[in-house]
């Protein structure tokens, strides 16, 4: 039997799966407390937007909270009746992410006193905006000026987002069009050609936009498209950990020719490779880590992280009509040009410098951001104290093994977690559901583990 | 299995690991050390250089050297490197697969199914073990060392 509470900041996904891990366990008398700004349970990035067309980029098979109930959501769609009014025959269908996030409130529904449950979670909407650890608990500090208590915290704030706002040189791929006044005739310029890059144009698709846009990226990759897959099995004695990145992708290559060779498709080895990829990152030391994110990344990403097809037929509408651009080049600079208009520096690949004009430039260059650059976020305010640190790439915090946060010292806190993409420097892969539901089930036992322990008593009463 | 391949890089990964910090080891050394072939030990540690275990470098006072601390390196990922998926019998392996002849169905042959467990367990100890602890059990591996352990005792 374990009683105590245990504070989440952040209520999207992350937090939310972790919520009902915890909250669900066995003879558990755990309290739990999410602290989130927004008012919608779920709403992080990923699954805040209204737009119908916004699909899961995850087969809807594979989108269980429960690693060990992999069919949870499946039948969740079929039970709530939300799959009838779709085209949803099997598991291999791809459904609204404001949808999913339907399922992320019913989740935790069971707790909720607002939705009828036992009231052991608290939804408290408000920003977080510093952690103290005590000798016997945590501290979080809220914006309005209230500390919520608990035995042991999580970060579960995802993604660091691009600075918004009249401030910002960008507007956010992440809004809808109307939010950002986006007029059915403006030309918009898209930096990004991934699935952010994506949802922008199925929004504006679906909102009758007729100007045109451009996207624009580096290498001008778009993601692949999903396809049913057979995954192979690989086991770890088939893997080269360890090895120079260059190695490991000649490897991929050679394994997906051989699976071709045996009548097979290129995402059968890549989705084998689901169970290991924690294991690979780990394995590579510091310069093929960085290699990989400087050579290799894009590659990896377009593979594997596929759209859905609905999303590729949009795109190719798109493309086909003469809307869509998408290009391989570099955006050099944006200055106010004529009209209100924004006047881009562009040099696309093997072409000459030019100007263009577009209505709206728009950041979708995805999810690959220093989480501490905003000082005056929780997570910049943190490492600022020395509580947590980034690691040397700044892809996000330094965790251990257990998701504990390591300080500016080394030292793994006893009871500050972080949880889902603010890890993925440890991890890599920890921005899609089937990965960050096998993280929250292990921290969730971790953390009623450390809650359940008993008190050490020759520890110092500090407030660090 | 372990091949003479896998068994002499791992060897010669082992001498690395016991080389000084920043002092280049060459193959001739090592090749003498172990008595192995410089042509076949040369054959290796190119490979082990491709995969980014080892630093090379040409010429007068050139070598090779561990690219990172042997601490850091898993004697299963170096013989990954060298003898391909780890594997108690070809057949045993899901990548690189080999039939046997005389197999009709390889999904229900027993040995091949008990064999694909054997090599789970095979991954199991040498991802666990790293050269540095290997480097700090000599006799293990080092016959040189083994053979004079033996003339001690006897």
């Amino acid at each position: 039997m374990s009683a105590g509470r245990v504070v989440i900041v952040g209520g999207g996904a992350s937090g939310i799966i972790l919520a009902a891990r915890l909250l669900g366990r066995p003879d558990s008398r755990l309290k739990v407390a999410i602290v989130e700004p927004r008012e919608a349970i779920g709403a992080g990035v990923a699954y805040s937007t209204d737009e119908p067309a916004h699909l899961l980029n995850t087969r809807a098979g594979s989108m269980s909270a429960y690693p060990e109930d992999p069919d949870h959501f499946w039948r969740w769609l079929l039970q709530s009746g939300a799959a009838a009014d779709l085209d949803c025959s099997d598991p291999f269908c791809f459904v609204s992410r404001r949808l999913y996030r339907r399922y992320l409130a019913d989740l935790v529904a069971p707790w909720l006193a607002e939705l009828g449950g036992d009231g052991r979670l608290q939804w408290i909407q408000a920003s977080a905006v510093d952690v103290s650890q005590t000798a016997t608990g945590v501290a979080v500090a809220l914006d309005d000026g209230r500390t919520e208590i608990g035995r042991a915290a999580v970060l579960a704030t995802g993604h660091a987002v691009p600075a918004s706002g009249a401030g910002a040189p960008y507007a956010s791929a992440w809004s809808s069009p109307a939010a950002l006044g986006i007029e059915p005739a403006d030309d918009v310029l898209v930096l990004g050609t991934g699935l952010s890059m994506i949802d922008t144009v199925v929004a504006l698709s679906r909102a009758k936009h007729r100007g045109r846009i451009l996207a624009l990226s580096r290498h001008g990759l778009l993601p692949q498209v999903h396809r049913r897959s057979h995954p192979l099995k690989l086991d770890a004695a088939d893997i080269p950990f360890g090895t120079q990145t260059s190695f490991l992708l000649h490897w991929l290559r050679d394994t997906v020719r051989w699976a071709a060779s045996e009548g097979r498709d290129w995402r059968d080895v890549v989705d084998a490779l689901r169970p290991h990829t924690q294991t690979l990152w780990q394995a590579l030391p510091l310069s093929a880590k960085s290699r990989f994110i400087r050579h290799a990344r894009t590659y990896w990403e377009v593979h594997r992280h596929r759209m859905p097809p609905e999303a590729e037929q949009s795109i190719r509408a798109a493309v086909a009509t003469g809307r869509l651009a998408i290009r391989a080049g570099r955006l050099l600079g944006v200055e106010a040009g004529e009209d209100g208009q924004k006047a881009a520096r562009i040099r696309l690949r093997g072409g000459a410098e030019e100007v263009r004009g577009f209505h709206h430039v728009l950041d979708g260059t995805g999810i690959l951001r220093d989480p501490a650059a905003d000082t005056s976020s929780l997570v910049g305010r943190l490492v600022s104290r020395g509580l947590a640190r980034t690691d040397p790439l700044r892809l996000g915090l330094d965790v251990d093994g257990t998701c504990a946060l390591v300080g500016a010292d080394g030292q793994a806190s006893p009871r500050i977690f972080a949880v889902g993409p603010l890890t993925k420097a440890r991890f890599w892969e920890i921005t899609a559901i089937p990965d960050i539901r096998v993280q929250c089930a292990s921290l969730a036992q971790t953390v009623a583990a450390r809650i359940a322990a008993p008190e050490p008593t020759r520890e110092v009463a500090a407030v660090v | 299995m372990l091949t003479m391949k896998g068994k002499y890089g791992l060897k010669a990964m082992v001498h690395l690991a016991g080389a000084p910090d920043g002092r280049l080891t060459l193959s001739e050394e090592i090749a003498r050390s172990h008595s192995i072939s410089k042509k076949f030990l040369d054959a290796i540690l190119g490979e082990l250089r491709n995969a980014g275990f080892v630093h090379a470098r040409k010429g007068r006072g050139g070598g090779y050297a561990l690219s990172r601390a042997a601490s850091d390196i898993r004697v299963g990922h170096v013989l990954r490197v060298l003898d391909g998926p780890l594997a108690p019998i070809p057949c045993a392996s899901r990548t690189a697969y080999r039939r046997c002849d005389d197999c009709r169905d390889e999904e229900a042959c027993a040995v091949r199914l008990v064999m694909l467990e054997v090599r789970n367990a095979i991954s199991a100890v040498l991802d666990n073990r790293t050269l540095a602890e290997l480097a700090a059990m000599p006799g293990l591996l080092d016959e040189d060392s083994r053979s004079r352990e033996l003339a001690l005792n006897a």
